[in-house]
């Protein structure tokens, strides 16, 4: 993140403004990459089969990178490639490609993570402030805390039934025939 | 008045303004003095807000000392919030105490807190993202270092919704839980922004963890924003309170809350239906409490049977006499104050004098009467004879469908003009009765709501005592006892049982019933038609529930039979 990059708003914007054809199932990911990676300055490359359940999500980051901020600067190609061969997978389990569109943060969260990916942050934000919001929205490092509170959550919501009950008799004990 | 008084009066269109242009709020009560806050009930907060007088009251000695002086339009724009937004009336403000509680187990003396956290979060994210205002800059104001895990969260929250580095608002290094919860709530506040009191529960469920590291009573770094705590104090009862709304029972925690939506986070709960449809009465009674309303625990309980029979009313039976008696005017008289308003005559109270002093230059038109042609209608009047024997269950503890019925039947007989006898009989042992038959609902749904506990059956006796008298009911009255399969081994024992029984369908002159809890109905099959056979109706139910349908269909009936005329 030592460099700056576009406004924030430029690039969920975009996110927003996402075409429909990108959620559709069934466009050719591998060859939409391949001519981004020609657009973003790289040269031509063989792009590897994506997995089933990254393909909606790789299809947004690509509308994403292909604004005329990164494509302008010709020099992210290799950074691109990598992150949307490696660093979206975990992401597209969790979340919906559709939500990346839709829903503010999830836009905000992709929107980051594709500059940091890029070793840039927003423009006007310090390296701090950049990566403070993304562990912020960070959807994989939340789920797996939440992974780890289902346990101790199902525990708690067992003791919750447990004082529910003991309050209820409690209550009930009160009244006395009159 | 003081420079800063009328600087934040000067707020007051402005704050009024964030809302919307259109917004009324009587201005704001400043409070100078010590003595001044004690007086409005101002204890703390250096704000607050009353639901049932629609006050707004501030602290301005304590704005002063907490050097909030510039933020006059940010804080009054959040106080008019409680009123116009989150809770807004008591209605939501008593709905949002009862699913603040349903998370928080154990910890229930805590809602008010959180219930006052989540609409200040609801009222301040909106005032920050809409209305332009500086909602940070107060907490910025006041931002002190604190070890309280809760506070430390809640301050996250706000971090996250305006997307404020860490450490803006609180110095704390937080734990990923407590990063993770914030994040969460952030993403609650926003999701449930207008169908707010259904983010309630799970807002509650997140807060009770850190409550439970807390000691009793704790508020600490919470005092001085806790401006809404007793928002519901009073001797108003907020309506339709006794049902439960859906999902209001047993919230998740937002991390398995599927209306958050956003990422998979797991399957460990999902959002369950309503399993009951009403609170039990305890439930009710602690609601209530939890409010802050100041009525005696026995009136709650008859306010509860009350509002869960409304929906059941129906026109009670009337009976039609030979003729009705057309209005006279006959005069003038003077109206007293005790007399309704409607009956004042203003024009004739005008002409007899310009200047109006109730009870001495206004007057009411008198009416004598002169036989109509129509047939009117005269509300038979209902004696209501329920079982509170050992095998009835207390009315208090749990919703006793033998009580809501009799609720039903005696609002729709009072609505109608009737007068209400209740008489509740556990025998041998106790009984209660109202004086006579009256008109006063409290009185008949006070008996009715009592509980004794004692005997086996309903007391056949008592029906001698109001019919078989030396005075019996001057009025047609309908004998309607709710019992069950007891009451033939009471007009068994008792002497002439069956015989008082007879003649007390008799002298009442309006009907009689026997309502019979009994399971087994073809056992009792030949006392039920010795029941039938002596003038009574007998209407068998085979559980308690089924007596709330037999209550609507009982006026039905009746009404129906009167109006073909027979």
């Amino acid at each position: 993140m030592s460099h700056q990059g576009p406004p924030l708003e430029t690039l969920t914007r975009r996110l927003a403004e996402c075409p429909a054809a990108f959620l559709a199932e069934g466009a050719h990911v591998e060859a939409v990459v391949f001519d981004l990676a020609l657009d973003l300055g790289g040269e031509m490359t063989r792009v590897a089969p994506f997995p089933a359940e990254a393909r909606g999500l790789v299809l947004v980051a690509a509308w994403l990178l292909h604004d005329p901020w990164f494509r302008a600067a010709r020099r992210f190609a290799a950074p691109a490639l990598a992150w949307l061969q490696r660093g979206l997978d975990a992401l597209a389990r969790l979340v919906p490609a559709d939500q990346f569109v839709h829903d503010p943060d999830r836009r905000e969260e992709l929107a980051r993570a594709c500059l940091a990916a890029l070793g840039l942050r927003p423009h006007g934000e310090t390296e701090a402030q950049a990566a403070d919001r993304l562990k912020t929205l960070d959807t994989v490092a939340r789920d797996r805390v939440v992974q780890e509170m289902r346990t101790r959550e199902q525990r708690a919501r067992e003791l919750r039934e447990a004082m529910r009950r003991k309050a209820a008799e409690e209550a009930a004990a009160r009244w006395s025939p009159e | 008045m003081s420079d800063l008084e009328q600087a934040w009066l000067d707020c007051w269109p402005r704050a009024l303004a964030a809302w919307s242009p259109f917004t009324k709020l009587a201005p704001p009560r400043f409070c100078h003095t010590l003595a001044d806050e004690v007086r409005e009930d101002l204890t703390g907060s250096f704000a607050m807000i009353r639901l049932d007088d629609h006050a707004v009251v501030i602290s301005l000695r304590q704005v002063a000392a907490h050097r909030l002086h510039a933020f006059g339009v940010e804080i009054l724009a959040h106080e008019i919030g409680h009123h116009v937004y989150a809770p807004a009336d008591l209605r939501d403000n008593a709905r949002l105490l009862a699913r603040v509680r349903a998370g928080l187990p154990s910890r229930e003396r805590d809602a008010g807190l959180v219930a006052n956290l989540y609409a200040d979060l609801l009222i301040n994210d909106r005032l920050q993202r809409s209305a332009g205002l500086d909602m940070a800059g107060v907490y910025r104001a006041l931002k002190a270092p604190s070890a309280d895990r809760l506070w430390q969260v809640y301050l996250r929250i706000y971090e996250v919704l305006w997307s404020l580095p860490s450490g803006t608002l609180i110095d704390a290094d937080l734990t990923e839980e407590q990063q993770v919860d914030a994040a969460l709530a952030a993403r609650l506040v926003r999701s449930y922004a207008r169908d707010w009191v259904r983010g309630a529960g799970p807002f509650a469920v997140l807060c009770l963890t850190y409550l439970l590291e807390r000691p009793d009573d704790e508020r600490g770094a919470f005092t001085p924003w806790l401006d809404a705590v007793g928002a519901g104090a009073g001797e108003q009862i907020p309506e339709g309170l006794a049902d439960l709304e859906d999902d209001e029972e047993a919230p998740v925690h937002p991390a398995f809350d599927p209306a958050l939506g956003g990422a998979s986070l797991g399957g460990g709960e999902t959002v369950g239906g309503v399993k009951n449809q009403h609170r039990e009465p305890t439930q009710y009674v602690d609601l209530m409490k939890s409010l802050g309303v100041e009525i005696d625990e026995r009136e709650l309980v008859i306010r509860y049977y009350r509002e869960l029979a409304v929906p059941h009313l129906v026109r009670f039976p009337a009976r039609l006499a030979q003729q009705a008696e057309d209005p006279l005017p006959e005069g003038l008289d003077v109206w007293d104050v005790g007399s309704p308003v409607a009956q004042i005559d203003w024009i004739q109270s005008l002409v007899r004098s310009p200047h109006v002093i109730p009870g001495y230059t206004t007057y009411e038109r008198v009416y004598g009467t002169t036989a109509g042609g129509q047939p009117a209608r005269v509300p038979v009047d209902l004696y209501l004879g329920v079982d509170c024997s050992g095998s009835m269950s207390n009315p208090k503890l749990a919703m006793s469908y033998p009580v809501l019925a009799g609720a039903i039947v005696t609002l729709s007989a009072l609505r109608a003009g009737a007068r209400v006898m209740a008489c509740l009989s556990g025998e041998p042992g106790q009984h209660t009765e109202t004086d006579g038959f009256l008109r006063d609902e409290k009185r008949v749904l006070g008996v009715l709501t009592g509980y004794l506990g004692t005997g086996y059956s309903f007391g056949v006796l008592r029906l001698q005592d109001t019919f078989l008298g030396p005075e019996p009911p001057a009025r047609p009255t309908h004998v309607l006892v709710v019992t069950d399969a007891d009451i033939f081994h009471m007009l068994g024992q008792v002497k002439d049982g069956w015989e008082i029984a007879k003649r007390a369908a008799e002298v009442a002159g309006g009907g009689a019933t026997f309502v019979l809890n009994i399971p087994n109905p073809a056992y009792h099959a030949v006392r039920i038609e010795r029941l039938r056979a002596i003038g009574w109706d007998v209407h068998l139910v085979s559980t308690q529930q089924e007596l709330v349908a037999f209550a609507r269909a009982f006026s039905r009936r009746h009404y129906e039979a009167q109006r073909e005329g027979r």
